[in-house]
């Protein structure tokens, strides 16, 4: 039998004190905090002890992650010595943007206004369950069932739609790349924003620019692609700053297509291919820097029109997605958010909101009168703006998925703005400038549209049909009476 | 500017060859033809000899973009306006120069 005299006393909380200690170290190391994360039945956050790198947490596992970077992000940043920019230019790859003529001016980005949109009221944070469609104004709950599912979860028909499938899923496995612990010294935010955008040139995309992310941008739910079910009780990271890249895409591409057919995953799917790998590559670059970095892409966590309004890449049109001066409605973007410190672009006012308030081309288009006709603005999840009607616009889209002929596709709202599907030539931008001044500069642009014959929706030019469509894999009936030649 | 075009392009030797001819046009046929005219006409005539230097390269140029690219319709009235203009500017142009008409106003006169 042991006594506890005064010397065992002292012995025995020493013991005691030091299993405590032991154990809550323990407890505290990644391997155990896996483990108890697992017997919570929760998903395992991932540690590499191993090297100075650190993991960018399981993607679905929120508050492990918000864990891990909170140390990070409150690390003052070290910079050096960086060659500086010749003023007056965009970066240094590239004197300024394309514009596409428009007379640009620089509007600002704060409580009241992103950039040309007005905000009038609560914003609600968008869940991820709604779709895959770029989605401003909705806040109600859309689902669309297998159709979306199969779409967005890159199970198509089409082999082109697989690669773009599985691109996502490299992206998703991208987004759980490692943070190098050990921050390297960058320049300052002006210079490293120069940088970034020089980077976004070199990895491909058409126009590069930087915005300070809108709260509200940030998806609310989460979903796994692979089962297509929400995860309930997650949030995607807020990173303040978001890196938006846009890829044009080939007008001759663009001008191949009645917009009915395979076009969204030939065309939009091509350009977001080089913006997807680029994103990729830079939200890489970004965590070997020792930053948070998260990319998102189509069916990722991020409303991407709000952070291109923010980025200076366009302004909310009455389709109500991103319209570009240069490429219209028709670039397709990827976006890194980051907290590695960046000097935000300022939002732009091109005058798109005087020139839909008069043109009216998409709304004539549309085949489900999803864009609405009104002159006014009205509220809609807190911003002024026309409503449209973007889950009848998705649900048609989807609808369609298992026709060869389109792919579950539709876009003659794209092909028929003034402002979109144009080569870049003088007299595109002499239009582009004329619909940027006002107006009755915007009523002559619709009017000279009109006369000569750009911009009717349906317009396709066979000779620059690249791709094929594979009828034969496709689980569809050509209609009684119908040519058989027209699904080819 | 002339980094815009590479030297073979469409778009540069339509720029050449409008700069060559407009420079001639205005050695060989505008300084000699329009002496001793009133001012209001020459003014005039000034005013349509650039404006068909504008008009009808511009015209030309836009014609062969949207051939090239498959805009039939765009082309096709962009031929009957830009160089319809063009064809009416340079008739004027003429008329009021005394490069076309002259027999007819010779034959009143005598």
């Amino acid at each position: 039998m042991v006594t506890l005299n005064r010397r065992n006393f002292l012995k025995a909380g020493a013991g005691l004190g030091a299993a405590v200690a032991g154990v809550t170290v323990a407890t505290q190391t990644p391997i155990v905090q896996n483990i108890a994360s697992a017997a919570a039945g929760g998903p395992a956050p991932e540690y590499d002890t191993d090297t100075d790198y650190q993991r960018c947490e399981n993607f679905y596992a929120p508050e492990a992650y918000w864990g891990t970077t909170e140390s990070i992000t409150r690390i003052t940043p070290s910079y050096h010595d960086y060659e500086t920019m010749t003023e007056n230019r965009e970066c240094k790859l590239l004197e300024r943007r394309n514009r596409g003529g428009a007379i640009i001016k620089y509007v600002n980005h704060n409580s009241e206004w992103l950039g040309t949109t007005q905000i009038i009221g609560p914003i609600a944070q968008h869940s991820i369950i709604q779709g895959h469609m770029p989605r401003f104004f909705t806040s109600e709950q859309v689902y669309w069932g297998e159709a979306e599912a199969e779409h967005v979860g890159g199970v198509g028909y089409n082999p082109y739609v697989k690669v773009a499938g599985n691109m996502l899923n490299v992206a998703d496995t991208a987004n759980m790349g490692a943070i190098n612990k050990n921050k390297i010294p960058i320049p300052d935010p002006e210079q490293m924003t120069v940088h970034m955008k020089d980077m976004g040139y070199m990895l491909g995309a058409h126009e590069v620019g930087v915005g300070k992310t809108p709260e509200a941008a940030i998806m609310k739910d989460q979903i796994d692609y692979t089962t297509m079910e929400l995860i309930p009780n997650t949030v995607y990271p807020y990173l303040p700053y978001c890196i938006c890249m846009m890829h044009g895409g080939m007008v001759e591409s663009h001008l191949a297509t009645n917009t009915f057919d395979s076009r969204n995953m030939m065309n939009n799917s091509s350009s977001g291919l080089i913006t997807l790998s680029g994103s990729i590559a830079m939200a890489t670059y970004i965590r070997e820097l020792g930053y948070n970095a998260y990319l998102a892409h189509g069916r990722a966590g991020v409303n991407v029109t709000p952070c291109l309004i923010a980025a200076g890449m366009g302004e909310l049109s009455r389709g109500g997605v991103n319209l570009n001066p240069r490429y219209g409605t028709r670039g397709q973007v990827a976006i890194v958010l980051t907290d590695m410190p960046l000097l935000p672009d300022k939002p732009i006012d091109a005058g798109i909101q005087d020139f839909c308030r008069v043109c009216m081309k998409c709304a004539e288009v549309c085949p489900v009168q999803a864009i609405p006709f009104d002159v006014d603005k009205s509220e809609h999840n807190g911003y002024l703006s026309w409503a449209a009607d973007l889950t009848a616009c998705s649900s048609f889209m989807y609808s369609r998925t298992r026709n060869p002929a389109n792919n579950g596709c539709c876009g003659p709202c794209k092909t028929s703005c003034p402002w979109a599907s144009k080569e870049d030539s003088w007299f595109h931008q002499m239009g582009t400038w004329l619909g940027s001044t006002g107006e009755l500069g915007s009523t002559l642009l619709r009017s000279v549209d009109d006369i000569f014959g750009y911009g009717t929706g349906m317009e396709a030019l066979p000779q620059y049909k690249w791709w094929i469509d594979w009828p034969e894999i496709y689980d569809y009936d050509i209609p009684d009476g119908a040519d058989a030649a027209d699904y080819k | 500017m002339l980094t815009l075009f590479s030297v073979f392009s469409f778009d540069f030797i339509l720029l050449l060859c409008t700069a060559v001819l407009f420079t001639v046009g205005i050695f060989k046929v505008m300084l000699p033809k329009i002496k001793g005219q009133a001012t209001w006409k020459k003014i005039v005539n000034w005013v349509l000899y650039c404006l068909f230097f504008i008009i009808a390269p511009a015209g030309i140029s836009f014609v062969q973009i949207n051939s090239e690219f498959g805009h039939e319709t765009a082309a096709g009235f962009g031929t009957f306006l830009f160089l319809g203009m063009a064809v009416v500017i340079a008739v004027i142009w003429a008329r009021t120069m005394n490069i076309i008409g002259t027999k007819k106003e010779m034959k009143e006169v005598a």
